[in-house]
């Protein structure tokens, strides 16, 4: 095989891996700031009114061949429950469920996710300490095999203007996130658009939870409701809710009413003329000086060459398990130990979605409803949603779990005719003429809204879910592929127990008679914890690089920024401490961005550990 | 007439009256009309003149009375003729007038001929080079027919080169004659023709099926391919690379609750998951070998091929396959249930994918589901969004657009 030629780079003031959603925000900014950025990724920079317009239309192409991803024959994960497991490789990127739904180029996976957010309530960010407080000091523990949560740097009030900046950046549809009793999540500025016009199946679950005395809002959603021009004075087009949109998130945006950063903050930065985007192009290394600090990343372009471009400060905006893969192959931070639960790189590992097949709450019929459910879908789906239920926003004195579940109904679910087979994927039963009827006029007729409450609470960090490098697989480069270790914690079952029986059922139960809803359920089997849960990741993976307050447990400080090397920055979902299960990490990873750009230009400015204390600034300048 | 009590006192007055009088005809008796009106005059000035002679004067006057009654007489006579020829002078003047008018009208008239035909003389001139030219088209015309007759027999060929591209939707490019058999019996089973619409054998399921199994599924072509191939659900423990991996015992403690948790040395995954899939055959020899060790099966239990098979048999032989019936040793080492998701979830994505895959033939598979493919609410001039049918509380039903016919832009 021909040897490389090694490529020397003009140094940069700033280096980004990847350009997706929270590598945009940094290239904005910075840039805008005055600062020459370099941006590497993957794949191309899509253009979403020419990319999308018509091949967008193709279920087969796009959910089952995924010709928009990163190619999973290039790069797998493999995964384990226990960590005398030996994990197997995921080798179909898709089905049952979305296992490995890379992103590839500028946007990232958020060219084709869902696009739910929804902000994080105060009382997950201080989970750890108001647990004891409220529960008595062993209650986590006890509760909790082999706890390791931890709280956030900060509070919700501190990160509150980063997520007004965040929101008005990105471009947010909503109207407010949900308030009990007192507004538990204040919100000093409403989301920038509209919330998306609501299905009647929404709009009566609304009005019979709002009679029974609680919030119920419009879906959270990055889906522009309306035309919108940012705080980058990028203009942003409407959604216009043609369905082709969700089924496990599948589609990229024919409008580019789907916010990722190629749509949002990647064409100011480029407007600056001082960033520099390098595509199809794979980071594979940080190298670093003696003092722990990065000097450089390298990368393979499309012909193999190898690219070193040095730089100031670094930000690794790689999603799930590639920004702690990137760190551990790079020797960047302490690996983490299972056996001496010391290190931090990989520690603290959680799913922030719902996790288990079923959860069996209370459900019902509601009838008159239109249920055309191909059109919108995904965040645009036309729901109604309770924050009542989740967090500490009810009692958990005498539970033996903590946080909840988001209440929602009368999404449509949009997507694609594979539907068919996605929901919940094929058994024995799908076949023959009995089965066949049940997927007629599956799509409009039904002029009953089905409707379902319950679900899990939240998966809670512990010392044997974790990420390292797996010794057996490599991906197409030679490099070994990360390797999960995690199983369902207890907690997520008890609270879906809890909420499919007596007396954690009867707010469903109510809301559902207030519907008018025949064919009530009570709750029913909920399926157990540990184990044989496998199959459902590759997608909201919570943690395993932690911020906090401890470099012991820690990856980064409350600036972002990496203890072990202060010129590396990071931002997204694995960067979460803790959550309830929400839909949106993203959201939640949103104001740890923008304080990592005021962090990096900290740095710029002094470099060096920046001390914990936020500015609190309320928007990008 | 108007002027005759009027004294003529003047020559131009008189010229004037012939003027207006305007008769050649009438001028002899308007100049003794004047006369008698002179002496008139001069008997009436001598009246008181001597008596001796006042006989013969009354003698002659006498008689110049009865001359004077006689020429008034004739005056009046005149006079009458005068009234007359001055009616008759009225007629003629009016006929004149009548008659200068038609003079101009025809002057008028003679006109505008004179224009219509110069204007004629233009037009043929103009058709003239019309003809020409119409006579130059002719000859292109001609020259067109031609061509288009030429192009026809081009697009006939072209329908019957299209004909064949169809036709090669329904032809398999993977399986052999005894599979293809064996596979529209068994999509035939899974989604049966019957009373509510067409089924599997109507959406070309099968060859949907064969055409993936020549591509990127058939070739697992978008596949994480990378050793070790480890099984799942190991109960055993395993050395990999020289690591062994012994599984574990856990008692999980929460409250005053114990969970006992078995860790097996690989995880017992669930059919059609990511991690499930770890043989080392591509797609296209998994279904081959399944296919294969279903007629096996199909003639050891139920006592011949799966096509030949009752209803109930096909039904219940599939339901073994969901059952790890046979096992996997008689089943060419794949795990029945492994090939039966495989088989059942290909078959529905048959009926349910666009078209242009080859399955879902005619949009069968969208207008039994009522899926409206790519009509986003006005495809067929609906005059509907798909934005006001979220919010409308009546099922609406679009009829389907398929990927080709949206970007062709029309029906």
């Amino acid at each position: 095989m021909e040897m490389s030629t090694v490529i020397q780079e003009a140094p940069a003031d700033v280096v980004l891996m990847g350009l997706g959603v929270m590598s945009g925000t940094i290239a904005a900014e910075l840039s805008i700031a005055g600062y020459n950025v370099v941006g590497v990724t993957r794949g191309p920079y899509w253009n979403y009114a020419t990319d999308f317009a018509s091949n967008k239309y193709d279920e087969w192409g796009i959910g089952f061949e995924r010709k928009f991803d990163f190619p999973a024959s290039l790069q797998t994960t493999t995964i384990r429950n226990n960590v005398n497991q030996f994990a197997l490789p995921a080798r179909r990127p898709t089905f049952p469920i979305q296992y490995h739904s890379l992103g590839f180029g500028v946007g990232g996976v958020a060219q084709h996710y869902g696009g739910n957010m929804g902000r994080q309530g105060p009382w997950a960010f201080t989970m750890n300490s108001s647990t004891a407080s409220k529960y008595g000091a062993g209650h986590l523990a006890s509760i909790n095999p082999n706890d390791d949560t931890q709280d956030w740097p900060f509070t919700y009030a501190e990160y509150e203007p980063y997520y007004v900046a965040w929101e008005q950046a990105f471009g947010i549809s909503g109207n407010g996130n949900g308030n009990v009793n007192g507004a538990p999540m204040p919100m000093s500025k409403n989301y920038p658009m509209q919330g998306h016009p609501l299905t009647p199946l929404g709009s009566a679950f609304q009005s019979a939870s709002e009679a029974l005395g609680y919030y119920a809002c419009p879906h959270v959603s990055s889906l522009a409701s309306v035309p919108y021009m940012n705080t980058y004075g990028v203009q942003i087009n409407g959604c216009v809710y043609d369905g082709w949109c969700g089924s496990s998130c599948n589609y990229p945006c024919e409008t580019g009413a789907k916010a990722n950063s190629a749509f949002r903050s990647i064409p100011a930065a480029i407007k600056t003329g001082k960033f520099k985007m390098v595509l199809n192009s794979e980071v594979f290394r940080m190298d670093t000086k003696a003092d722990g600090t990065i000097s450089d990343i390298r990368y393979y372009d499309a012909q193999g060459n190898v690219h070193v471009q040095p730089g100031t400060v670094f930000f690794n905006g790689m999603w799930g398990y590639n920004q702690t893969r990137s760190m551990l192959i790079s020797g960047v931070g302490a690996p983490y130990n299972p056996t001496t639960a010391t290190g931090s790189v990989g520690r603290g590992l959680t799913y922030g979605y719902g996790t288990y097949s079923s959860t069996g709450g209370p459900s019902g019929s509601v009838a008159g409803m239109g249920l055309n459910s191909f059109c919108a879908g995904n965040a645009a789906g036309g729901d109604t949603f309770l924050y009542d239920f989740m967090d500490d926003n009810f009692d958990h004195t005498g539970l033996n779990f903590i946080g909840g579940a988001q209440q929602s109904a009368g999404g449509y679910s949009g997507g694609g005719p594979g539907n068919l087979t996605q929901a919940g994927g094929v058994s024995s039963a799908s076949q023959g003429s009995a089965y066949k009827a049940t997927q007629k006029s599956k799509y409009q007729a039904a002029a009953t809204g089905h409707v379902s409450f319950g679900g899990v609470a939240p998966d809670l960090p512990n010392t044997t879910s974790y990420w390292d490098i797996d010794p057996h697989y490599v991906d197409a480069w030679g490099d070994p592929c990360a390797r999960i270790t995690h199983d369902w914690t207890p907690n997520g079952y008890l609270g879906a127990s809890y909420f499919a029986s007596s007396p954690g059922n009867a707010p469903f139960i109510a809301i559902l008679n207030k519907m008018g809803a025949t064919g009530i359920s009570n709750g029913g089997t909920v399926v157990a914890p540990f184990s044989a849960h496998t199959d459902w990741w590759g997608h909201h993976w919570r943690g395993g690089n932690r911020v906090g307050v401890s470099a012991s447990t820690s990856v980064f400080n409350g600036w972002q920024q990496a203890w072990m090397a202060p010129n590396l920055f990071a931002a997204g979902e694995v960067n979460n401490t803790t959550g309830d299960t929400v839909p949106s990490g993203t959201h939640i990873a949103g104001p740890q961005v923008q304080i990592a750009s005021e962090g990096m230009q900290k740095y710029l400015l002094s470099p060096g550990l920046l001390t914990a204390s936020l500015d609190g600034k309320t928007g990008p300048t | 007439m108007a002027d005759s009590g009027k004294p003529i006192e003047k020559e131009g007055d008189r010229r004037t009256f012939l003027k207006i009088g305007a008769g050649v005809v009438a001028g002899a008796a308007v100049v003794g009309v004047a006369s008698v009106a002179y002496y008139n005059n001069v008997l009436g000035n001598n009246s008181s003149s001597s008596s001796s002679s006042v006989a013969s004067l009354q003698n002659a006057l006498s008689s110049t009375q009865e001359q004077l009654t006689s020429t008034q007489d004739q005056l009046n006579s005149t006079a009458s003729q005068l009234s007359s020829a001055q009616g008759q002078v009225s007629s003629l003047n009016n006929q004149l007038t009548s008659t200068q008018a038609q003079l101009s009208s025809a002057n008028s008239q003679l006109s505008g001929v004179n224009s219509q035909l110069t204007s004629a003389n233009s037009q043929l001139t103009t058709t003239q080079q019309a003809l020409m030219s119409a006579n130059g088209q002719i000859t292109s015309l001609n020259s067109a027919v031609t061509s288009a007759n030429s192009q026809v027999t081009s697009l006939t060929s072209q329908v019957g080169t299209l004909q064949a591209s169809y036709d090669s939707d329904t032809v398999f490019l993977v399986l052999n004659t005894t599979e293809q058999t064996e596979l529209q019996a068994l999509v035939s089973a899974i989604i049966p023709t019957d009373s509510t619409g067409p089924g599997a054998k109507e959406a070309g399921v099968a060859y949907f099926i064969d055409h993936q199994l020549k591509g990127l599924y058939g070739n697992d072509g978008n596949n994480y391919v990378g050793a070790p191939y480890i099984p799942a659900n190991v109960a055993a423990p395993i050395t990999v690379d020289g690591i062994t991996y012994n599984g574990a015992k856990v008692n999980y403690q929460v409250g005053s609750t114990t969970y006992p948790v078995t860790y097996q040395p690989t995880a017992n995954v669930r059919v059609g998951a990511g991690t499930r899939y770890q043989y080392t055959w591509n797609k296209r020899e998994f279904w081959r070998l399944s296919l294969a060790g279903i007629e096996t099966y199909a003639n050891a239990a139920y006592g011949g091929n799966f096509e030949t098979l009752s209803a109930a048999n096909q039904t219940a032989c599939l339901t073994d396959l969901w059952n790890n019936k046979p096992t996997a040793a008689q089943f060419n080492d794949i795990l029945p249930s492994d090939f039966a998701y495989e088989l059942f979830f290909m078959t529905w994505a048959g009926f349910g994918m666009d078209p242009v895959y080859g399955g879902n033939k005619n949009m069968v598979g969208w207008l039994y589901t009522g899926f409206n493919g790519v009509n986003q609410g006005n495809f067929y001039g609906e005059g509907m969004t798909t934005k006001e049918i979220m919010v409308n509380p009546n099922p609406i039903t679009l009829k389907p657009a398929s990927l080709g016919m949206y970007q062709k832009g029309s029906p």
